[in-house]
């Protein structure tokens, strides 16, 4: 399978100002060299604390906001900084879908022109006929009833919305989408709703989904590798088993641990973890290991700089004892 | 399940749904009756009554009380009022749209731009709009009719100056307020270009803020034009104007009140109509409104 996304050390660094005459005081690290790769067909599950810059690497991926360094190869081209022509074929190729269905969806629009606006901007359509055709067998494919094309926004529900995010990213075929927070603004029924029309869509189109969410149980259902932020930064990454069920990194092993448990079996063997103290400001994020400060296995040597290393076949880590670990592991066999 | 075709609805049907909203507003449509009387009158001055009855005096028929020949009465000098304030709303109309349409046009573009490219630009025009705004807006017209003399056009560049700050705000404050919306980044998403980004997405959203700034500057700017006048400083006599007339009325307060009375109703109503008429088209254009 070919890879349909890499990035290699993207870093997205925000300017603070301030002072009389606003010069930069420093630079918040939203997101601080980071690099994945995503095969084509698959789903990259990106998770995360709210404020880890999740939402700014898909948004960063899609040039919405420029990045600061680092290279982002979509089909094995470099699209960091795409200009002009590159970018609209680009941008046709690769969608978003946003977490508000609220404020992703223009108040003063009505669902045809929400839908109908990427296919116009795209130059994908002859006539108006022709466009009416692919709006109303849009809508039907994510389950929206085309007689309401003329309605507002505001005239339907927080689902209903979201269909019609999903039917206008769909809209101009492309091949990779990001869903950002997709589904966390919506009720738990909905949810599984959207995330399942999403799966279909995903096998009716061969579609690529970089899924970024907080909600481990989401992810789980959907991704097939898992990618966990912390800070700025992935902690530990790899397919789907090895991050549920060996998860490597401290950090993962509380977040896994947070979420409810089912089964009495679950409940039975489930131990809490409970993280002391606060997330670090990325403004001036610790040199070391980010996620000393509150890790409960935390040694001086932590607060040397990390690498991401491979435990196993895909498994990465950043995390001195993990690798430390699994190297005596690999000793002892 | 059943496919039903979607058609578009074309933009004729929407102006219809719009008028159908607008209609429904009651206050808005005796606004807009109003306001059409007025420009009837505007529009049909010379048909209604010949414009040297409203400048010819006559001192036989000075101050005379509104009678069947002289519906408002006449004034010291012995002109019709009738024939003066229908003339005189010709002036304070066109004084009052046409500043406003200025100050919109220029207000609009500076703020816009202020809203969409920022940084250096925003922050030099933002201190200048302070600047402008910690001076008395009638005392800076006041200063520039000083300066170039007085004379309606002078008038017109004065009123037009002090309002163009509040149009620059508006505008940028609603502007930055859009930009950083995600149906803005949804529509970057799929590379719409800035001009239909500009003209389908930011400036419906702006709308609503903007009319009624718009409606309520007409207003504003025909009081500050008669307030110019009022004091001598903008249209000259004896060109019928209602901020002139009710300058010169005050003299005769106690003895012909409704010298007062007929040029300041026309003004509070005209005003009053562009407010009613202002707030009904911002809700006729909010689709939350419509059914």
């Amino acid at each position: 399978m070919e890879n349909i996304m890499e990035v290699q050390h993207l870093k997205k660094y925000f300017p603070v100002k301030g002072g009389f005459v606003s010069h930069t005081l420093g630079y918040v690290q939203a997101v601080d060299d980071i690099s994945f790769t995503i095969k084509k067909g698959r789903v990259l599950g990106l998770v995360g604390e709210s404020g880890c810059g999740k939402s700014t690497v898909g948004r960063t991926i899609l040039g919405l906001t420029p990045a600061t360094e680092g290279k982002i190869l979509f089909e094995g081209e470099d699209i960091a900084g795409a200009k002009g022509e590159k970018q609209h074929e680009i941008r046709r190729k690769m969608q978003i879908v946003f977490q508000d269905p609220y404020s992703s969806l223009d108040p003063r629009m009505t669902v045809y022109d929400l839908i109908s606006e990427g296919m116009v901007a795209q130059k994908m359509v002859d006539g108006r006929a022709d466009l009416e055709e692919k709006v109303n067998e849009l809508m039907l494919k994510c389950g929206l009833f085309p007689e309401q094309a003329n309605r507002y926004p505001h005239q339907f529900s927080g689902g209903q919305r979201q269909r019609i995010s999903i039917a206008r990213a769909l809209a101009t075929r492309p091949e990779f989408v990001v869903c950002d927070e997709a589904v966390s603004a919506l009720d738990v029924s909905i949810q599984a709703q959207i995330i399942n029309l999403l799966k279909d869509m995903q096998e009716e189109m061969g579609l690529t989904y970089l899924f970024i969410s907080h909600d481990l149980s989401i992810v789980r259902f959907i991704s097939d590798d898992v990618a966990v932020m912390y800070l700025g930064q992935i902690v530990e990454m790899g397919t789907k088993a090895q991050i549920f069920d060996h998860p490597a990194h401290p950090y993962t092993q509380a977040l896994l641990s947070a979420a409810p448990a089912f089964t009495k079996k679950e409940k039975r063997e489930k131990k809490r973890i409970l993280l002391e103290g606060d997330l670090p400001t990325p403004y001036n994020p610790p040199k070391g290991c980010r996620f000393a400060g509150r890790c409960p296995y935390a040694k001086p040597e932590c607060q040397e700089v990390q690498e991401l290393t491979e435990l196993e076949d895909g498994h990465m880590v950043m995390c001195r004892r993990a690798q430390e670990e699994a190297r005596r592991k690999g000793e002892r066999i | 399940m059943k496919s039903t075709f979607t058609k578009k609805k074309r933009r004729g049907e929407r102006a219809g749904e719009t008028w159908k909203l607008f209609k429904k507003n009651k206050a808005a449509m005796v606004g807009l009756c109003v306001l059409f009387i007025f420009v009837f009158f505007a529009v049909f001055a010379d048909v209604i009554i010949p414009y040297s009855k409203a400048i010819t005096q006559n001192s036989a028929d000075r101050l005379m009380a509104p009678c069947a020949s002289h519906w408002f009465g006449t004034d010291e000098f012995g002109r019709d009022m009738f024939a003066r304030v229908v003339h005189g709303s010709r002036r304070s109309l066109s004084l009052g749209v046409g500043t406003t349409l200025i100050s919109l046009l220029i207000g609009g573009f500076i703020g816009a731009c202020c809203g969409l490219y920022g940084s250096k630009f925003d922050s030099v025009v933002m201190r200048l709009c302070d600047v402008l705004n910690c001076v008395p807006g009638l005392l800076f017209a006041l200063a520039v009719v000083a300066a170039l003399g007085s004379s309606m056009q002078n008038l017109l560049i004065a009123v037009t100056v002090i309002s163009i700050p509040g149009f620059i705000r508006i505008v940028r404050s609603v502007i930055l307020s859009i930009v950083e919306q995600e149906y803005i980044y949804a529509a970057r998403a799929c590379d719409s270009s800035n001009w239909v980004i500009i003209t389908r997405h930011i400036l419906p959203n702006a709308m609503g803020p903007i009319i009624v700034q718009a409606s309520m500057s007409v207003a504003s700017m025909m009081l500050t034009a008669a307030g110019l006048s009022f004091i001598g400083m903008g249209v000259q006599p004896p060109t019928p104007e209602w901020g002139v007339m009710l300058s010169t009325a005050r003299e005769y307060m106690s003895k012909a009140p409704y010298l007062l009375a007929f040029p300041g109703i026309a003004i509070a109503l005209s005003a009053l109509s562009l407010n009613l008429v202002g707030d009904g088209l911002r809700d006729a254009l909010d689709p939350k409104l419509k059914a």
